[in-house]
């Protein structure tokens, strides 16, 4: 029987498992960090406990802390810690430039005051809106090199009406550094070398 | 306007006549006229999600457990597993009557 590849479904979760394993001294899952079955585990308590965190402030502060492109971002973040993507600079910058695509494409075409789309219904402005933040978060990302996938569904999050206020868009980048913080603290746990801000020069 | 509206508003007028019947602290809660009820679900809230995190933590030790051969300590688990869950639901449910 041939021997189990180190990264089975790619990226580096394996990595973490081995190291947050070995920290807290459990055998069974250093020996295992690299079968399917044990990451599909970690991937399920991870995603419980990194999600869970922020609904719960959410409750607490009745404030959009959790918002669907916060997933995406917590996955990216134990899934390839060294990848540029998930650094804390990419994260952060690329949800900024996420919220404020948005944010101007709601103005540009009078949408600020108008209700979410999913309610509303999509009207001509909303598919110039959505498309405005779309093109201009892609561009932007590229243009500044700080790309970071997620940042797509958080433009659109806002040109469609679903989070409109500027004090919640401050809210939302909040949420976005405290999942960060939470990514650095997992990652440095388990050993993995994740950056404080910019990604880690790749070696050849 | 039911009993217990009344006895609530004898006992504290400044509530008014409207019962707030939404869950949860947030907005809309009604936490600035039931004070104590946002303290109710706070606490509930903050036991439920501490047993929770102690149930992530038992599925993590029982795997480990599991994948070494130890399968007295995974049953142990699984009974841990079930029982806080079923204190997470007694906890939940106990005040049942405010909501």
């Amino acid at each position: 029987m041939g021997e189990r590849p180190r990264y089975p479904i790619g990226g580096r979760m394996s990595d973490v498992v081995l190291g947050l394993a070995r920290r807290f001294r459990l055998p069974g899952l250093m020996a295992r960090h690299n079968s399917v079955f044990v990451l599909g585990v970690f991937a399920f308590v991870n995603g419980c406990i990194s999600i869970g965190l922020m609904a719960l402030v959410a409750l607490a502060t009745g404030q959009p802390f959790v918002f669907p492109s916060l997933g995406p971002t917590a996955f990216l973040l134990f899934y390839t810690p060294d990848a540029p993507t998930a650094s804390p600079r990419n994260a952060i910058t690329g949800h900024l430039i996420g919220a404020a695509a948005g944010y101007l494409s709601l103005v540009a075409f009078g949408l600020v005051d108008a209700g979410p789309a999913l309610s509303v219904g999509v009207s001509a402005s909303r598919v110039g809106a959505a498309a405005l933040s779309l093109g201009l978060t892609a561009g932007l990302m590229a243009w500044l090199k700080v790309p970071h996938p997620p940042a797509g569904a958080t433009t659109l999050i806002v040109s469609l009406g679903l989070i409109t206020r500027l004090a919640q868009l401050a809210v939302l980048m909040l949420a976005v550094v405290l999942l960060v913080l939470q990514g650095l603290v997992i990652n440095r746990a388990a050993g993995i070398d994740y950056p404080l801000w910019s990604p880690r020069p790749r070696s050849r | 306007m039911t009993e217990e509206d009344r006895i609530a508003g004898s006992r504290y007028p400044s509530l008014g006549r409207r019962r707030v019947r939404s869950t949860g602290p947030g907005p809309g809660a009604g936490h600035e006229r039931d004070p104590w009820r946002a303290s109710i679900l706070n606490a509930r809230i903050a036991i439920v999600a501490t047993i929770v995190l102690g149930q992530l933590w038992g599925l993590t030790v029982a795997l480990n457990a599991w994948l070494t051969g130890r399968t007295g300590q995974v049953w142990s688990l699984i009974a841990f597993e079930a029982l806080s869950f079923a204190v997470a639901l007694a906890v939940w449910r106990a005040s049942a009557h405010e909501r």
